[in-house]
Protein backbone atom coordinates (compact mmCIF):
# COMPACT_ATOMS: atom_id res chain seq x y z
CA UNK A 1 0.00 0.00 0.00
CA UNK A 2 1.47 3.64 -1.07
CA UNK A 3 2.26 5.91 1.58
CA UNK A 4 1.33 9.04 2.14
CA UNK A 5 3.69 11.33 3.40
CA UNK A 6 2.13 13.77 6.56
CA UNK A 7 3.56 17.12 6.99
CA UNK A 8 3.70 17.93 11.05
CA UNK A 9 1.84 20.99 11.77
CA UNK A 10 3.89 22.14 14.20
CA UNK A 11 7.98 22.15 13.99
CA UNK A 12 10.36 23.03 17.05
CA UNK A 13 13.15 25.40 15.87
CA UNK A 14 16.50 24.69 17.02
CA UNK A 15 18.77 27.79 17.93
CA UNK A 16 20.39 27.67 14.85
CA UNK A 17 17.16 27.51 12.52
CA UNK A 18 16.52 31.10 14.20
CA UNK A 19 19.68 32.48 14.27
CA UNK A 20 19.33 31.82 10.16
CA UNK A 21 16.11 33.58 9.98
CA UNK A 22 16.73 36.43 11.79
CA UNK A 23 19.79 36.88 9.41
CA UNK A 24 17.91 36.38 6.35
CA UNK A 25 15.10 38.58 7.27
CA UNK A 26 17.45 41.27 8.30
CA UNK A 27 19.44 41.05 4.76
CA UNK A 28 15.80 40.22 3.22
CA UNK A 29 13.75 43.28 4.59
CA UNK A 30 16.55 45.72 4.89
CA UNK A 31 19.15 44.94 3.19
CA UNK A 32 21.94 44.65 5.49
CA UNK A 33 23.31 41.57 7.76
CA UNK A 34 21.82 40.99 11.31
CA UNK A 35 24.46 41.76 13.16
CA UNK A 36 24.46 45.39 11.46
CA UNK A 37 20.66 45.21 12.03
CA UNK A 38 21.21 44.73 16.12
CA UNK A 39 24.08 47.44 16.49
CA UNK A 40 21.60 49.68 14.53
CA UNK A 41 18.90 48.80 16.59
CA UNK A 42 21.00 49.04 20.28
CA UNK A 43 22.08 52.55 18.85
CA UNK A 44 18.53 53.33 18.33
CA UNK A 45 19.61 54.27 14.87
CA UNK A 46 15.96 53.46 13.63
CA UNK A 47 14.19 55.78 15.98
CA UNK A 48 11.63 57.43 14.17
CA UNK A 49 11.25 54.77 11.69
CA UNK A 50 11.41 51.74 14.40
CA UNK A 51 7.95 50.61 14.02
CA UNK A 52 7.11 50.46 10.49
CA UNK A 53 6.40 46.72 9.62
CA UNK A 54 9.31 46.02 7.70
CA UNK A 55 11.70 46.70 10.68
CA UNK A 56 9.78 45.73 12.95
CA UNK A 57 9.81 42.14 11.02
CA UNK A 58 13.44 41.97 11.86
CA UNK A 59 13.11 43.23 15.37
CA UNK A 60 10.61 40.54 16.33
CA UNK A 61 13.22 38.36 15.95
CA UNK A 62 15.95 39.46 17.74
CA UNK A 63 15.09 37.14 20.31
CA UNK A 64 16.66 34.97 18.51
CA UNK A 65 19.49 36.05 18.15
CA UNK A 66 20.20 36.48 22.00
CA UNK A 67 19.61 32.83 22.44
CA UNK B 1 -4.25 28.54 11.44
CA UNK B 2 -5.87 25.13 9.44
CA UNK B 3 -8.96 27.28 8.82
CA UNK B 4 -6.74 28.80 5.87
CA UNK B 5 -2.96 27.54 6.01
CA UNK B 6 -1.25 23.99 6.00
CA UNK B 7 2.27 26.15 6.60
CA UNK B 8 3.48 24.93 9.66
CA UNK B 9 3.79 26.45 12.96
CA UNK B 10 7.03 26.78 14.48
CA UNK B 11 7.92 27.40 17.36
CA UNK B 12 10.94 27.69 19.99
CA UNK B 13 9.71 24.54 21.99
CA UNK B 14 10.55 25.68 25.61
CA UNK B 15 8.88 25.38 28.60
CA UNK B 16 11.05 27.50 31.20
CA UNK B 17 8.94 30.49 32.71
CA UNK B 18 8.67 33.40 32.26
CA UNK B 19 10.94 33.63 29.53
CA UNK B 20 10.00 35.21 26.12
CA UNK B 21 9.45 32.66 23.17
CA UNK B 22 9.32 33.25 19.43
CA UNK B 23 6.12 31.33 17.35
CA UNK B 24 5.41 32.04 13.84
CA UNK B 25 3.86 30.48 11.10
CA UNK B 26 5.21 29.36 8.16
CA UNK B 27 9.27 28.67 6.79
CA UNK B 28 10.36 32.18 6.42
CA UNK B 29 7.88 34.04 8.52
CA UNK B 30 5.24 33.81 5.95
CA UNK B 31 3.19 32.21 3.91
CA UNK B 32 0.95 33.07 0.72
CA UNK B 33 -2.77 32.95 0.29
CA UNK B 34 -5.08 33.26 -2.67
CA UNK B 35 -3.53 33.14 -6.19
CA UNK B 36 -3.08 35.54 -9.45
CA UNK B 37 -4.02 39.36 -9.27
CA UNK B 38 -5.47 38.93 -5.98
CA UNK B 39 -2.50 37.58 -4.18
CA UNK B 40 -1.81 38.05 -0.40
CA UNK B 41 1.01 36.80 1.80
CA UNK B 42 0.74 36.72 5.40
CA UNK B 43 3.24 37.04 8.21
CA UNK B 44 2.60 36.15 12.40
CA UNK B 45 4.40 36.29 14.79
CA UNK B 46 3.81 36.45 18.86
CA UNK B 47 6.19 36.67 21.51
CA UNK B 48 4.48 34.56 24.50
CA UNK B 49 5.89 33.70 27.97
CA UNK B 50 4.79 30.70 30.48
CA UNK B 51 4.04 31.95 33.30
CA UNK B 52 1.97 30.68 36.83
CA UNK B 53 -1.63 31.70 36.62
CA UNK B 54 -2.23 34.15 38.45
CA UNK B 55 -5.43 33.06 40.30
CA UNK B 56 -5.65 29.42 39.68
CA UNK B 57 -2.88 28.19 41.99
CA UNK B 58 -0.77 25.54 40.74
CA UNK B 59 -1.67 25.94 36.91
CA UNK B 60 0.43 27.59 34.01
CA UNK B 61 -0.64 30.00 31.38
CA UNK B 62 0.22 31.24 28.24
CA UNK B 63 0.87 34.86 28.26
CA UNK B 64 1.01 36.84 24.62
CA UNK B 65 3.74 39.75 25.03
CA UNK B 66 3.71 40.55 21.91
CA UNK B 67 1.79 39.77 18.36
CA UNK B 68 3.16 41.15 14.54
CA UNK B 69 0.68 40.55 12.09
CA UNK B 70 1.12 41.93 8.32
CA UNK B 71 -0.73 41.16 5.46
CA UNK B 72 1.40 41.70 2.40
CA UNK B 73 -0.01 42.24 -1.66
CA UNK B 74 1.57 39.89 -4.25
CA UNK B 75 4.41 42.27 -4.30
CA UNK B 76 5.32 42.19 -0.44
CA UNK B 77 4.11 45.71 0.05
CA UNK B 78 2.57 46.14 3.03
CA UNK B 79 -1.11 46.37 2.75
CA UNK B 80 -1.98 46.57 6.71
CA UNK B 81 -0.55 45.17 10.13
CA UNK B 82 -1.86 44.88 12.97
CA UNK B 83 0.94 45.12 15.97
CA UNK B 84 1.65 45.06 19.65
CA UNK B 85 4.71 45.06 20.72
CA UNK B 86 5.50 47.24 23.72
CA UNK B 87 9.06 45.82 24.94
CA UNK B 88 10.36 46.60 21.20
CA UNK B 89 8.94 50.24 21.10
CA UNK B 90 8.41 51.31 24.66
CA UNK B 91 7.50 54.67 23.12
CA UNK B 92 4.12 52.58 21.63
CA UNK B 93 2.90 50.57 23.90
CA UNK B 94 -0.43 50.19 22.96
CA UNK B 95 -1.93 48.05 20.06
CA UNK B 96 -1.71 49.93 17.11
CA UNK B 97 -2.74 48.97 12.93
CA UNK B 98 -0.37 50.55 10.35
CA UNK B 99 -1.84 50.94 6.86
CA UNK B 100 0.22 50.51 3.56
CA UNK B 101 -1.04 53.88 2.27
CA UNK B 102 2.36 56.21 2.04
CA UNK B 103 1.14 58.78 3.71
CA UNK B 104 0.17 56.91 6.91
CA UNK B 105 2.49 54.19 6.54
CA UNK B 106 4.40 55.72 9.85
CA UNK B 107 0.94 56.48 11.89
CA UNK B 108 -0.11 54.34 14.63
CA UNK B 109 -3.69 54.01 14.83
CA UNK B 110 -4.67 52.62 18.02
CA UNK B 111 -6.65 49.53 18.49
CA UNK B 112 -7.88 47.69 20.91
CA UNK B 113 -5.94 43.84 21.58
CA UNK B 114 -6.48 41.82 17.80
CA UNK B 115 -6.61 38.31 18.42
CA UNK B 116 -5.31 35.80 15.28
CA UNK B 117 -9.00 34.96 14.97
CA UNK B 118 -10.07 38.03 14.30
CA UNK B 119 -7.37 38.33 11.41
CA UNK B 120 -8.02 34.91 9.85
CA UNK B 121 -11.59 35.99 9.50
CA UNK B 122 -10.77 39.29 7.94
CA UNK B 123 -8.45 37.12 5.49
CA UNK B 124 -11.80 34.46 5.23
CA UNK B 125 -14.41 37.46 5.06
CA UNK B 126 -12.64 40.68 3.31
CA UNK B 127 -9.79 39.12 1.66
CA UNK B 128 -11.76 36.41 0.65
CA UNK B 129 -9.16 33.65 1.06
CA UNK B 130 -11.11 30.09 0.87
CA UNK B 131 -11.05 28.43 3.91
CA UNK B 132 -9.81 25.22 4.33
CA UNK B 133 -12.68 23.89 6.79
CA UNK B 134 -16.19 23.88 5.91
CA UNK B 135 -16.73 24.70 9.55
CA UNK B 136 -14.64 27.24 10.25
CA UNK B 137 -16.72 29.41 11.74
CA UNK B 138 -17.31 27.48 14.08
CA UNK B 139 -13.52 26.87 14.89
CA UNK B 140 -12.75 30.12 15.22
CA UNK B 141 -15.80 31.15 17.42
CA UNK B 142 -14.78 28.53 19.63
CA UNK B 143 -10.88 29.52 20.04
CA UNK B 144 -11.84 33.16 19.91
CA UNK B 145 -14.13 32.44 23.20
CA UNK B 146 -11.36 30.15 25.22
CA UNK B 147 -9.00 33.67 24.40
CA UNK B 148 -11.65 36.19 25.64
CA UNK B 149 -12.08 33.72 28.69
CA UNK B 150 -8.87 33.84 29.98
CA UNK B 151 -7.00 36.72 28.48
CA UNK B 152 -5.87 39.03 31.22
CA UNK B 153 -6.46 42.63 29.28
CA UNK B 154 -7.94 43.92 26.27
Amino acid sequence: MPTRKVKRQSHVMTASEGRRLFERQARRSLNMSGEEFIAKWRAGKFNGTSDTPRVMRVAMLLPFAER
Amino acid sequence: MSCVTTAQVHHEGGYALDTRYILLVGKGNSFKLLKGDNALSISILLHYKIIQHPTVAGTYKIKTSAYYYTINDANGKELLAYHWHPTETPDIPYPHLHIGDPKLKKFHLPTGRVSLEQVLRLLIRDFKVKPKKANWEAILNETQDLFETYRSWH
